[in-house]
């Protein structure tokens, strides 16, 4: 695990990788599910968010999108902003940067695309691009997890 | 038009926008930023709320908020501009 005193030697370290996709998480939270228990079943569903995915009607099945996905910041800028916004909505807790390579095995049915708004290509999403039951995207969701690599931030400094 | 993926975006906004503000805030989402003055208005709103309402569970959609604005401001040609107003 790397130890960083400031964002800017995250920033310095992350320019050294391959194309990387990335997501600050406040200490304590899980890198890909939502598993805060106050969250309503209406908002979050097997850890995942409602609105982040196409549910089915019936809201056992994923339905494929390609603007639908778990956000990830695709550029030091943007992952900048949601680090210090995370930072600043829970005062007195670290926030980490959860981080997986492009040539990654995301596995199957899953894949990196870029946000159909974004002409400068700085945020991701990881889309469902099959069908497939709710249970699977958590399985799926939980394996990408288990191959993340962390950057600790534990002094929240800038 | 700034394109927000989820109406709670919209709404935290102009939940936390004053009265003064708010026709100001609707013409920025309807037609866009179009001068710096309006993305620093953005950023000052948007840092305001994350302060204001911490740890009270938003921050999923905040997330979402924070990336429909950068990604707005940075299409517009004021990415530096918006970047440089995180706090």
């Amino acid at each position: 695990m790397e130890q960083f005193k400031t964002m800017s030697d995250i920033r310095e370290y992350l320019k050294t990788l391959e194309k990387w996709f990335a997501r600050p998480i406040v200490d304590g939270e899980h890198p890909t599910l939502y598993e805060n228990p106050s969250s309503s079943r209406r908002e979050v569903f097997n850890g995942i968010q409602r609105d982040d995915y196409v549910f089915s009607t019936c809201g056992n099945w994923i339905l494929p999108s390609a603007e639908h996905g778990l956000s990830f910041s695709g550029h030091w800028q943007h992952l900048k902003g949601i680090h210090r916004m995370k930072s600043r909505n829970n005062p007195g807790k670290s926030v980490s940067v959860f981080w997986v390579l492009e040539k990654a095995d995301i596995p199957d049915g899953l894949d990196f695309i870029v946000d159909p708004r974004d002409r400068k290509k700085q945020h991701y999403l990881l889309c469902a691009i099959k069908r497939m039951r709710v249970e699977e995207l958590r399985r799926k969701l939980e394996w990408v997890a288990d191959r993340m690599s962390i950057i600790k931030d534990a002094q929240v400094a800038l | 038009m700034i394109i927000f993926t989820t109406d709670k975006e919209v709404d935290i906004l102009r939940k936390h926008s004053s009265i003064e503000d708010s026709q100001k805030l609707t013409t920025i989402i309807n037609q866009g930023v179009t001068r710096a003055d309006e993305v620093i208005f953005l950023a000052e709103l948007y840092w305001r709320i994350v302060d204001d309402t911490a740890e009270q569970g938003l921050e999923a959609t905040l997330e979402k908020l924070y990336t429909s604005l950068h990604i707005h401001c940075n299409n517009e040609g004021y990415g530096d501009i918006w970047d440089n107003a995180i706090p």
